[in-house]
Protein backbone atom coordinates (compact mmCIF):
# COMPACT_ATOMS: atom_id res chain seq x y z
CA UNK A 1 0.00 0.00 0.00
CA UNK A 2 1.18 3.45 -0.98
CA UNK A 3 -0.05 6.96 0.31
CA UNK A 4 1.09 10.70 -1.12
CA UNK A 5 0.89 12.91 1.49
CA UNK A 6 -0.26 16.03 0.86
CA UNK A 7 0.45 19.52 3.10
CA UNK A 8 -2.09 22.43 4.39
CA UNK A 9 -0.53 24.73 3.15
CA UNK A 10 1.08 23.30 0.23
CA UNK A 11 3.95 25.50 1.50
CA UNK A 12 3.99 26.21 4.92
CA UNK A 13 5.80 29.36 5.94
CA UNK A 14 8.08 29.73 8.77
CA UNK A 15 7.99 33.25 10.92
CA UNK A 16 10.79 34.31 12.83
CA UNK A 17 11.11 37.42 14.96
CA UNK A 18 14.53 39.40 15.79
CA UNK A 19 14.86 40.37 19.23
CA UNK A 20 17.97 41.73 21.42
CA UNK A 21 18.76 39.88 24.70
CA UNK A 22 17.72 41.93 28.22
CA UNK A 23 20.17 44.29 29.12
CA UNK A 24 22.74 43.73 26.29
CA UNK A 25 23.85 45.82 23.23
CA UNK A 26 25.53 42.99 21.71
CA UNK A 27 23.93 40.12 21.51
CA UNK A 28 20.96 39.64 19.10
CA UNK A 29 18.69 36.43 18.66
CA UNK A 30 16.18 35.60 15.55
CA UNK A 31 13.54 32.64 16.93
CA UNK A 32 11.03 31.01 15.16
CA UNK A 33 7.61 32.56 16.36
CA UNK A 34 4.91 30.35 14.09
CA UNK A 35 5.21 27.33 11.61
CA UNK A 36 1.33 27.56 9.75
CA UNK A 37 1.53 24.12 8.89
CA UNK A 38 -1.58 22.55 10.23
CA UNK A 39 -2.72 19.27 7.78
CA UNK A 40 -0.90 16.28 6.69
CA UNK A 41 -3.13 14.21 4.25
CA UNK A 42 -2.97 10.78 2.90
CA UNK A 43 -3.99 10.15 -0.66
CA UNK A 44 -4.01 6.24 -1.41
CA UNK A 45 -1.27 5.61 -3.77
CA UNK A 46 0.16 2.86 -6.61
CA UNK A 47 -1.92 0.57 -8.68
CA UNK A 48 -5.39 0.19 -8.61
CA UNK A 49 -5.21 -3.19 -6.11
CA UNK A 50 -2.95 -1.05 -3.93
CA UNK A 51 -5.08 2.27 -3.99
CA UNK A 52 -8.33 -0.26 -2.85
CA UNK A 53 -5.83 -1.31 -0.08
CA UNK A 54 -4.75 1.92 0.60
CA UNK A 55 -8.37 3.26 0.71
CA UNK A 56 -9.76 0.85 3.12
CA UNK A 57 -6.97 1.15 5.26
CA UNK A 58 -6.59 5.04 5.54
CA UNK A 59 -8.40 5.89 8.41
CA UNK A 60 -6.85 3.91 10.40
CA UNK A 61 -3.20 5.22 9.04
CA UNK A 62 -4.45 8.62 9.13
CA UNK A 63 -5.42 8.96 12.64
CA UNK A 64 -1.61 8.51 12.92
CA UNK A 65 0.01 11.13 10.55
CA UNK A 66 -2.53 13.62 11.94
CA UNK A 67 -0.30 13.64 14.94
CA UNK A 68 2.73 14.76 12.64
CA UNK A 69 2.12 18.13 12.14
CA UNK A 70 1.65 19.00 15.56
CA UNK A 71 4.83 17.49 16.49
CA UNK A 72 6.96 19.50 13.58
CA UNK A 73 5.33 22.54 14.39
CA UNK A 74 6.30 21.92 18.20
CA UNK A 75 9.91 20.91 17.24
CA UNK A 76 10.81 24.13 15.40
CA UNK A 77 8.74 26.64 17.48
CA UNK A 78 10.88 28.88 19.52
CA UNK A 79 14.26 27.69 18.19
CA UNK A 80 16.38 30.68 17.92
CA UNK A 81 19.89 31.33 16.36
CA UNK A 82 22.45 33.69 18.00
CA UNK A 83 23.93 37.01 16.40
CA UNK A 84 26.60 37.98 18.65
CA UNK A 85 28.84 40.90 18.53
CA UNK A 86 32.54 40.89 19.28
CA UNK A 87 32.26 44.18 21.38
CA UNK A 88 28.96 46.16 22.65
CA UNK A 89 27.42 48.45 20.03
CA UNK A 90 28.63 51.74 20.96
CA UNK A 91 32.42 53.63 21.48
CA UNK A 92 35.28 53.41 23.96
CA UNK A 93 37.57 56.37 25.19
CA UNK A 94 41.02 55.82 25.89
CA UNK A 95 43.03 58.64 27.89
CA UNK A 96 46.08 57.89 29.92
CA UNK A 97 45.56 54.84 31.82
CA UNK A 98 42.00 55.14 31.78
CA UNK A 99 39.99 53.32 29.45
CA UNK A 100 36.22 53.94 29.34
CA UNK A 101 33.77 52.26 27.11
CA UNK A 102 30.94 53.45 26.12
CA UNK A 103 27.79 51.11 25.55
CA UNK A 104 24.45 51.58 23.81
CA UNK A 105 22.07 50.79 26.29
CA UNK A 106 18.00 50.11 26.19
CA UNK A 107 18.19 49.24 22.51
CA UNK A 108 14.79 48.57 20.64
CA UNK A 109 14.45 47.24 17.26
CA UNK A 110 12.57 48.48 14.73
CA UNK A 111 12.82 49.29 10.36
CA UNK A 112 14.27 52.49 9.22
CA UNK A 113 13.91 52.56 5.18
CA UNK A 114 12.77 49.00 5.19
CA UNK A 115 16.00 48.02 6.83
CA UNK A 116 16.88 46.82 10.21
CA UNK A 117 17.10 49.41 13.09
CA UNK A 118 18.07 49.43 16.38
CA UNK A 119 17.91 52.16 18.54
CA UNK A 120 18.92 53.32 22.30
CA UNK A 121 20.51 55.38 24.67
CA UNK A 122 24.19 55.68 25.93
CA UNK A 123 25.70 54.78 29.42
CA UNK A 124 29.36 54.35 30.91
CA UNK A 125 29.95 50.29 30.83
CA UNK A 126 30.73 49.94 34.64
CA UNK B 1 28.08 55.75 -1.01
CA UNK B 2 27.28 51.42 0.08
CA UNK B 3 26.70 50.00 3.67
CA UNK B 4 25.65 46.77 5.79
CA UNK B 5 25.62 48.13 8.91
CA UNK B 6 25.94 51.93 9.90
CA UNK B 7 26.20 53.13 13.66
CA UNK B 8 25.44 56.73 14.67
CA UNK B 9 26.26 58.46 18.01
CA UNK B 10 24.23 62.24 18.42
CA UNK B 11 26.94 64.63 20.01
CA UNK B 12 25.22 64.25 23.57
CA UNK B 13 26.20 60.41 23.50
CA UNK B 14 29.44 61.47 21.90
CA UNK B 15 30.37 63.64 24.75
CA UNK B 16 29.56 61.32 27.87
CA UNK B 17 32.98 59.75 27.20
CA UNK B 18 34.46 63.57 28.06
CA UNK B 19 32.29 64.35 30.70
CA UNK B 20 33.25 60.53 32.28
CA UNK B 21 36.79 61.60 31.98
CA UNK B 22 36.11 65.29 33.03
CA UNK B 23 34.30 64.05 36.19
CA UNK B 24 37.03 61.67 36.73
CA UNK B 25 39.31 63.78 39.55
CA UNK B 26 42.19 61.62 38.41
CA UNK B 27 41.76 62.42 34.52
CA UNK B 28 40.30 65.63 35.50
CA UNK B 29 44.07 66.63 37.02
CA UNK B 30 45.67 65.18 34.44
CA UNK B 31 43.38 66.33 31.01
CA UNK B 32 41.55 68.91 32.41
CA UNK B 33 44.09 71.15 34.01
CA UNK B 34 47.83 72.75 34.41
CA UNK B 35 50.43 74.98 35.14
CA UNK B 36 52.28 77.10 32.80
CA UNK B 37 55.17 79.84 33.30
CA UNK B 38 57.34 81.66 30.44
CA UNK B 39 57.32 84.99 29.02
CA UNK B 40 57.70 86.04 32.65
CA UNK B 41 54.30 85.41 33.79
CA UNK B 42 53.07 82.16 35.94
CA UNK B 43 49.72 81.04 36.38
CA UNK B 44 46.79 77.70 36.32
CA UNK B 45 44.33 77.03 33.57
CA UNK B 46 41.56 74.64 34.56
CA UNK B 47 38.24 72.86 33.10
CA UNK B 48 35.26 74.72 35.48
CA UNK B 49 31.53 74.28 35.65
CA UNK B 50 30.59 72.22 32.51
CA UNK B 51 32.22 69.60 30.94
CA UNK B 52 33.34 70.01 27.66
CA UNK B 53 30.79 68.59 25.19
CA UNK B 54 30.69 68.14 21.73
CA UNK B 55 28.71 69.93 18.90
CA UNK B 56 28.62 68.67 15.29
CA UNK B 57 29.18 71.72 13.42
CA UNK B 58 32.29 73.28 11.92
CA UNK B 59 34.02 76.70 13.50
CA UNK B 60 33.06 79.73 11.76
CA UNK B 61 35.72 81.69 9.30
CA UNK B 62 36.22 84.21 12.06
CA UNK B 63 37.32 81.72 15.22
CA UNK B 64 39.22 79.20 12.33
CA UNK B 65 41.25 81.98 11.90
CA UNK B 66 41.78 83.19 15.14
CA UNK B 67 42.62 79.81 16.43
CA UNK B 68 45.90 77.99 17.72
CA UNK B 69 47.38 75.26 15.60
CA UNK B 70 49.85 71.97 16.26
CA UNK B 71 52.29 74.39 15.29
CA UNK B 72 50.81 77.19 17.58
CA UNK B 73 50.18 79.56 15.02
CA UNK B 74 46.89 80.93 13.64
CA UNK B 75 45.58 78.76 10.34
CA UNK B 76 44.46 80.50 7.13
CA UNK B 77 41.99 80.30 4.66
CA UNK B 78 38.74 78.90 4.94
CA UNK B 79 37.59 76.76 7.96
CA UNK B 80 37.61 73.16 6.98
CA UNK B 81 33.96 71.19 6.64
CA UNK B 82 34.19 67.80 5.56
CA UNK B 83 33.78 66.01 9.09
CA UNK B 84 35.06 68.79 11.39
CA UNK B 85 33.57 69.63 14.78
CA UNK B 86 34.34 71.18 17.78
CA UNK B 87 34.28 70.50 21.37
CA UNK B 88 32.82 73.07 23.51
CA UNK B 89 34.30 74.15 26.44
CA UNK B 90 32.13 76.22 27.82
CA UNK B 91 34.30 77.74 31.07
CA UNK B 92 38.24 77.76 31.17
CA UNK B 93 39.46 79.56 34.22
CA UNK B 94 42.55 80.89 33.73
CA UNK B 95 44.69 82.84 36.36
CA UNK B 96 48.25 84.72 35.57
CA UNK B 97 51.08 86.61 37.28
CA UNK B 98 52.83 88.69 35.13
CA UNK B 99 55.94 90.37 36.17
CA UNK B 100 55.06 89.47 40.13
CA UNK B 101 51.45 90.97 39.48
CA UNK B 102 48.48 88.47 40.33
CA UNK B 103 45.71 89.83 37.22
CA UNK B 104 42.06 89.31 37.82
CA UNK B 105 40.92 85.68 37.17
CA UNK B 106 39.25 85.44 33.74
CA UNK B 107 37.16 82.21 32.30
CA UNK B 108 36.89 82.38 28.67
CA UNK B 109 35.23 80.13 26.44
CA UNK B 110 37.18 77.45 24.23
CA UNK B 111 36.12 75.51 21.26
CA UNK B 112 38.58 72.86 19.95
CA UNK B 113 38.22 71.52 16.53
CA UNK B 114 38.84 68.34 14.93
CA UNK B 115 37.71 66.32 12.12
CA UNK B 116 36.60 62.54 12.42
CA UNK B 117 38.90 60.08 10.24
CA UNK B 118 39.35 56.45 9.40
CA UNK B 119 42.40 55.43 10.87
CA UNK B 120 43.92 51.70 10.76
CA UNK B 121 40.78 50.75 10.17
CA UNK B 122 39.04 52.76 13.31
CA UNK B 123 37.09 55.49 13.46
CA UNK B 124 38.81 57.82 15.74
CA UNK B 125 39.33 62.00 15.34
CA UNK B 126 42.30 63.95 14.78
CA UNK B 127 42.62 67.24 16.58
CA UNK B 128 42.71 70.29 14.13
CA UNK B 129 43.41 73.52 16.30
CA UNK B 130 42.22 75.55 19.32
CA UNK B 131 40.49 78.88 19.33
CA UNK B 132 39.17 80.97 23.29
CA UNK B 133 36.78 84.32 23.40
CA UNK B 134 39.69 86.92 23.89
CA UNK B 135 37.07 89.35 23.76
CA UNK B 136 37.46 90.07 27.43
CA UNK B 137 40.79 89.89 27.83
CA UNK B 138 43.69 92.38 27.32
CA UNK B 139 46.47 92.20 25.57
CA UNK B 140 48.68 90.81 27.65
CA UNK B 141 46.29 87.82 28.59
CA UNK B 142 45.70 87.33 24.98
CA UNK B 143 49.51 87.28 24.72
CA UNK B 144 49.56 84.30 26.91
CA UNK B 145 46.24 82.65 26.28
CA UNK B 146 47.72 82.38 23.09
CA UNK B 147 51.25 81.74 23.58
CA UNK B 148 51.20 79.68 26.37
CA UNK B 149 48.26 78.26 27.55
CA UNK B 150 46.02 77.45 24.79
CA UNK B 151 49.03 74.86 23.23
CA UNK B 152 48.85 73.38 26.04
CA UNK B 153 45.18 72.90 26.71
CA UNK B 154 45.66 71.44 23.10
CA UNK B 155 48.36 69.31 24.15
CA UNK B 156 46.58 67.90 26.84
CA UNK B 157 42.97 68.06 25.17
CA UNK B 158 44.39 66.43 21.85
CA UNK B 159 45.02 63.44 24.48
CA UNK B 160 41.30 62.53 25.18
CA UNK B 161 40.31 63.55 21.30
CA UNK B 162 42.73 61.06 19.88
CA UNK B 163 41.72 58.49 22.39
CA UNK B 164 38.33 58.45 21.06
CA UNK B 165 37.77 55.23 19.18
CA UNK B 166 34.46 53.34 17.47
CA UNK B 167 36.71 49.94 16.46
CA UNK B 168 35.16 47.70 13.90
CA UNK B 169 32.43 44.65 15.13
CA UNK B 170 32.95 41.03 14.26
CA UNK B 171 29.48 39.07 13.91
CA UNK B 172 29.52 35.37 14.99
CA UNK B 173 26.12 33.12 14.84
CA UNK B 174 26.08 29.46 14.11
CA UNK B 175 29.64 28.56 14.45
CA UNK B 176 30.15 31.07 11.93
CA UNK B 177 31.77 34.47 12.00
CA UNK B 178 31.26 37.46 10.08
CA UNK B 179 33.82 40.29 10.05
CA UNK B 180 32.34 44.11 9.04
CA UNK B 181 35.19 47.00 7.48
CA UNK B 182 34.95 50.08 8.50
CA UNK B 183 34.52 51.83 5.38
CA UNK B 184 33.50 55.68 6.00
CA UNK B 185 32.83 58.49 9.22
CA UNK B 186 30.39 61.10 8.62
CA UNK B 187 29.45 63.52 10.47
CA UNK B 188 26.15 64.81 10.24
CA UNK B 189 24.08 67.78 11.56
CA UNK B 190 23.49 65.39 14.93
CA UNK B 191 25.15 62.36 14.57
CA UNK B 192 28.62 61.07 14.31
CA UNK B 193 28.01 58.05 11.55
CA UNK B 194 30.26 55.12 10.98
CA UNK B 195 29.73 53.05 7.78
CA UNK B 196 31.02 49.60 7.78
CA UNK B 197 30.57 46.91 5.49
CA UNK B 198 31.02 42.97 5.14
CA UNK B 199 32.40 41.09 2.73
CA UNK B 200 29.06 39.32 1.21
CA UNK B 201 28.46 42.00 -1.56
CA UNK B 202 25.03 42.87 -0.11
CA UNK B 203 26.27 46.32 0.56
CA UNK B 204 23.47 49.51 -0.62
CA UNK B 205 22.84 52.58 -1.02
CA UNK B 206 22.88 54.51 2.63
CA UNK B 207 19.50 55.50 3.58
CA UNK B 208 17.81 59.16 2.19
CA UNK B 209 17.60 60.00 6.27
CA UNK B 210 19.09 59.33 9.70
CA UNK B 211 17.20 58.65 12.75
CA UNK B 212 16.51 60.58 15.63
CA UNK B 213 17.30 58.67 18.54
CA UNK B 214 20.71 59.54 20.35
CA UNK B 215 21.88 55.87 19.10
CA UNK B 216 21.30 54.02 16.56
CA UNK B 217 22.30 51.12 14.32
CA UNK B 218 20.73 50.13 10.73
CA UNK B 219 21.62 46.80 9.38
CA UNK B 220 21.05 46.30 5.75
CA UNK B 221 18.12 44.60 4.44
CA UNK B 222 19.88 42.10 2.16
CA UNK B 223 23.16 42.05 4.69
CA UNK B 224 20.03 40.66 7.21
CA UNK B 225 19.25 38.26 4.96
CA UNK B 226 22.52 36.88 4.25
CA UNK B 227 22.51 36.44 7.68
CA UNK B 228 19.65 34.65 8.15
CA UNK B 229 20.67 32.59 4.91
CA UNK B 230 23.78 31.72 6.79
CA UNK B 231 22.16 31.22 9.86
CA UNK B 232 20.13 28.66 8.19
CA UNK B 233 22.11 26.97 6.18
CA UNK B 234 23.90 25.34 9.69
CA UNK B 235 20.43 24.14 9.97
CA UNK B 236 20.29 21.95 7.14
CA UNK B 237 19.86 18.14 7.49
CA UNK B 238 19.00 18.83 11.41
CA UNK B 239 16.15 15.69 12.23
CA UNK B 240 12.61 17.49 13.11
CA UNK B 241 10.65 14.78 14.09
CA UNK B 242 11.54 11.21 14.38
CA UNK B 243 8.62 8.66 15.96
CA UNK B 244 6.63 5.79 16.60
CA UNK B 245 3.49 5.75 17.06
CA UNK B 246 0.30 3.23 17.56
CA UNK B 247 -3.13 2.78 17.69
CA UNK B 248 -5.25 -0.14 18.07
CA UNK B 249 -5.46 -1.04 14.51
CA UNK B 250 -1.64 0.89 13.17
CA UNK B 251 1.81 1.45 13.66
CA UNK B 252 3.59 4.50 12.02
CA UNK B 253 7.35 5.21 12.16
CA UNK B 254 7.83 8.68 10.99
CA UNK B 255 11.04 10.65 10.44
CA UNK B 256 11.85 14.34 9.28
CA UNK B 257 14.73 15.79 8.16
CA UNK B 258 15.24 19.56 7.48
CA UNK B 259 16.71 19.88 3.61
CA UNK B 260 16.80 23.65 3.24
CA UNK B 261 14.98 26.70 4.44
CA UNK B 262 14.31 28.70 1.41
CA UNK B 263 12.48 32.14 0.18
CA UNK B 264 13.76 34.14 2.89
CA UNK B 265 12.10 37.26 3.00
CA UNK B 266 12.51 40.21 5.38
CA UNK B 267 9.07 41.65 6.19
CA UNK B 268 10.29 45.70 4.53
CA UNK B 269 6.93 47.11 6.72
CA UNK B 270 8.99 45.32 9.87
CA UNK B 271 12.23 44.10 9.41
CA UNK B 272 12.58 42.35 12.79
CA UNK B 273 10.10 40.22 11.10
CA UNK B 274 11.33 37.42 8.87
CA UNK B 275 9.89 34.68 6.99
CA UNK B 276 11.04 31.20 5.16
CA UNK B 277 9.74 28.52 3.71
CA UNK B 278 11.06 24.74 4.95
CA UNK B 279 12.28 21.43 2.71
CA UNK B 280 11.56 19.08 4.63
CA UNK B 281 11.89 15.43 3.36
CA UNK B 282 9.70 12.33 4.83
CA UNK B 283 10.20 9.11 5.90
CA UNK B 284 7.70 7.64 6.60
CA UNK B 285 5.93 3.51 6.80
CA UNK B 286 2.90 2.57 8.80
CA UNK B 287 1.86 -1.14 9.30
CA UNK B 288 -1.43 -1.55 9.48
CA UNK B 289 -3.03 -4.78 11.10
CA UNK B 290 0.21 -6.77 9.95
CA UNK B 291 0.78 -5.61 6.76
CA UNK B 292 3.40 -2.58 5.96
CA UNK B 293 2.40 0.12 3.68
CA UNK B 294 4.75 3.27 2.65
CA UNK B 295 3.98 6.75 2.97
CA UNK B 296 5.92 9.26 0.97
CA UNK B 297 5.83 13.65 0.47
CA UNK B 298 4.10 14.75 -2.35
CA UNK B 299 4.95 18.23 -1.38
CA UNK B 300 8.76 19.95 -1.66
CA UNK B 301 8.03 21.94 0.56
CA UNK B 302 7.00 21.76 4.60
Amino acid sequence: MQYKVTLTPPKPVLTVTVAVAPDSAQKFSAKVTALDLTKADLQPDGNPIDKALAAAAKPLVQALVDKVPPIIVDAVKDKSVSFDLDQPIGYKVTAGDVPITLTATNLVLGTHEGHLLVTGGIEVAP
Amino acid sequence: MDFDVVLGIDSASFSAGVDQLNKDPKSHDEFFKGEYEGNNAQGTWEVVDQSPAFEFRPPTADKWQGSIGPDGRHPTGDPPTDNVFLLSIPSLRLDATIGGQALPEVSPAVEFYARAVLDSGTASLTPLAIWADESQLSAAEKAIVNGIVLPQVFQKLSTVLSGHAVPPQKITFGGSTLELTLAAVLVTDSHLVVVATADTSTATTLPSAWPDQPVFAIVNHDFAQHLAASAAEAHKGVTLLDEQSSNAAASLSAKAVLNSVDDIAINQGDATSWSAALDVSFDVSASVLGAKCALKKSSDSL
